[in-house]
């Protein structure tokens, strides 16, 4: 058995679990955080989907596909998703949601392997651009994992992905954790966070966008984000010009914010060097990402000398990893 | 109000909220409050409002712009008119005057005319007269014919000399009028080509006071509209946590929250799982320097619970 302590990275799209396995090297599951509902038919429907390797829940009278199965059924049907979570947080309208979302949670983290196995999950700082409350969320989750037997604790978002990254420069630095619903920023220092917000404009800020200019809907304009565009910097097509034109807003608000935030912050250390900036996310993965940010962050006057803005070494599971970190050095 | 001050922020903000204990928010569940104070808040109000008033100060508002290119409009339109009418003026005057020309050259050939004939009825009579043979009576009948005749060429002339001193006079004064006119009307011609230049040197300035004037709103707006929004919000989530908000979120109670977790939910995702994704590096190094470092803070455990700010 590994070390004990696992990680869970609660994302508007996707969740995430790490854990340590037995030869040392780490596990990483994920599952779209979605679904959508489809007819209720006979049991040879669930066997079907059951051979076909697609996940299925029964909840109440309705039938619903699970993960990245239903995004794929909602793009060929031209249907929404229903997603439990909203602009990085739980959504209050999806209560029916939450023991679906219990039940993908156990998929991917599996039992405790003993009795209050620490598990650190993700939540997001408090959002700048919106009156979004991170308590209720946080305690949901806190319920799920206490009811799968685990001895839940929270740790900031754009934290984890410093501890997941910023080894070398001795936590030291700016983690950008750009996700579906937000953008999680965290200003650290040797491990400490000196300041941590989140902004509530990201991925699906992006996909709503570029759905209304292309006249689609939000998850076909999602699946052309994640499967279309070639290189963001050098868009060839009308698709990929408006992902472009959307992610360049994007990071020039996150960016803005971060400057903003500096020159306002209180307490903030002072930085002897010049610091690094890792920044990860399903929101990062896009082709042409960290040039285009290299690009922008050149144009605006940021407070502090930055070093490097690089891509996290594994941008999607940065985030797990770091929750992990926690967990695992807080279990020991 | 007479002896009111408009922006007496202090005055409306002591009227505008209502105060609360601490032990009524207790009883009504609020923990936390996040807490604006109102010397903040009327800072906030002051500056955004002093941001408009020095940012309309020096610049005009729409209206005046609309009336000043109005009536610059106007004046011009109206010197434009008068330049018209004074050469219609100045073309009829012309005319005037040769026409007069005209007529001065025609009464000067009829005196000549006249004045021919009599010298020939006089030439007449005198040959008459010398040939001799007449009796005396018809000659000095004659000579008074002769007399009269020439008293009626002399009043002829003089009267053709009055005519056309009169013409002449006239000529002269209309001449006078016409010149004093035309000097007027190239006065005026300076006078609307310099407003004309007037006119489009204030329309470039009011076209580049409106575009600064108007960004210059732009940004104001934005901003008073951002500070407003802000401070509303503020203020209703003060009054929400004081006297209860109407636009209550519905969130689940710990007991449903108990109950939905508890419901067995029929589902294949336990047989259909798929294979982990393996990370070959080890944390080992990252682990083991994270742990001193915490271990130098005296703090052996990344808590990472959030830092507010």
């Amino acid at each position: 058995m590994g070390r004990l302590g696992k990680g869970l990275d609660v994302g508007t799209v996707n969740l995430v679990a790490a854990e340590e396995g037995d030869d040392g090297q780490i596990a990483l599951r994920n599952q779209r955080n979605a679904f959508i509902e489809i007819p209720v038919e006979d049991e040879s429907t669930k066997s079907r989907l059951t051979q076909l390797k697609v996940p299925y829940v029964v909840f109440g009278k309705k039938m619903y596909v699970i993960g990245d199965t239903a995004f794929d059924l909602a793009n060929v049907l031209n249907k929404n998703l229903r997603r439990p979570m909203k602009d990085g947080l739980l959504s209050p309208r999806e209560v029916d949601a939450i023991p679906i979302m219990k039940l993908i949670i156990e998929s991917i983290l599996g039992q405790p392997r003993e009795q209050g196995e620490l598990c650190y999950y993700c939540v997001p700082a408090e959002p700048i651009d919106s009156e979004l409350n991170v308590a209720y969320h946080r305690d949901v989750f806190n319920s799920v994992l206490v009811k799968i037997g685990y001895k839940p604790n929270s740790i900031v978002e754009g934290q984890a992905l410093v501890l997941a990254e910023l080894a070398e420069d001795d936590f030291t630095g700016i983690g950008i954790s750009c996700g579906g619903g937000m953008h999680n920023i965290s200003v650290s220092y040797k491990s400490l966070p000196c300041l941590t917000f989140s902004t509530s404009r990201a991925g699906d800020w992006v996909d709503s966008n570029v759905a209304r200019v292309l006249g689609v809907k939000p998850p076909k304009a999602q699946l052309i984000k994640e499967k279309k565009v070639k290189n963001i910097q050098k868009p060839s097509t009308r698709e990929e010009e408006a992902v472009g034109i959307y992610y360049r807003e994007l990071i020039k608000y996150t960016f803005a914010n971060i400057a903003e935030k500096f020159r306002n912050a209180e307490n903030m250390p002072e930085f002897p060097d010049p610091i690094a900036v890792v920044m990860g996310g399903g929101t990062s993965l896009i082709p042409g990402f960290i040039d285009l940010v290299r690009e922008e962050v050149k144009k605006i006057e940021f407070p502090i000398p930055i070093r490097e803005i690089r891509h996290a070494e594994d941008p999607f599971y940065a985030v797990c990893k770091g929750c992990l970190m926690g967990a695992m050095t807080a279990q020991a | 109000m007479a002896g009111e001050n408009p922006l007496d922020l202090k005055k409306f903000l002591e009227r505008s909220t209502a105060k609360t204990s601490l032990t009524d928010l207790q009883s009504k569940g609020v923990q936390n409050v996040r807490v604006l104070d109102q010397r903040t808040l009327e800072r906030l109000m002051q500056d955004a409002v002093q941001k408009v008033l020095s940012g309309r100060a020096g610049v005009l508002s729409d209206s005046e712009r609309e009336k000043i290119y109005q009536e610059s409009r106007k004046e011009l339109d109206r010197l434009v008119r008068e330049y018209g009418t004074m050469k219609k003026q100045n073309e009829a005057a012309a005319m005037d005057k040769n026409t007069l020309l005209t007529e001065l050259e025609n009464v000067q050939k009829q005196l000549q005319v006249t004045r021919n004939m009599y010298e020939e009825k006089i030439r007449q009579l005198e040959a008459r007269a010398g040939k001799g043979g007449a009796d005396p009576a018809h000659l000095a009948q004659m000579q008074q014919q002769v007399q009269a005749l020439q008293a009626q060429a002399q009043h002829a002339f003089q009267q053709g000399v009055q005519s056309q001193e009169r013409y002449i006079s006239e000529l002269k004064e209309r001449n006078e009028s016409l010149e004093g006119e035309i000097v007027s009307l190239r006065q005026n011609q300076h006078a609307v080509a310099a407003s004309a230049a007037t006119e489009g040197l204030l329309a470039k300035k009011l076209e580049e006071l409106a575009s600064r004037d108007d960004a210059i709103a732009d940004r104001i707006s934005k901003v008073f509209a951002k500070t407003v929004e802000g401070l509303n919000r503020k203020i209703a989530s003060i009054k929400a946590g004081s006297v209860g908000s109407d636009d209550v979120e519905y969130r689940a109670s710990e007991q449903v929250l108990d109950n939905l977790l508890k419901e067995e939910i029929e589902s294949n995702l336990g047989t259909v799982s798929s294979q982990p994704k393996v990370s070959q590096k080890s944390m080992d190094d990252r682990l083991s320097k994270l742990k001193n470092i915490q271990a130098s803070f005296g703090k052996p455990k990344p808590e990472g619970e959030e830092k507010k700010e």
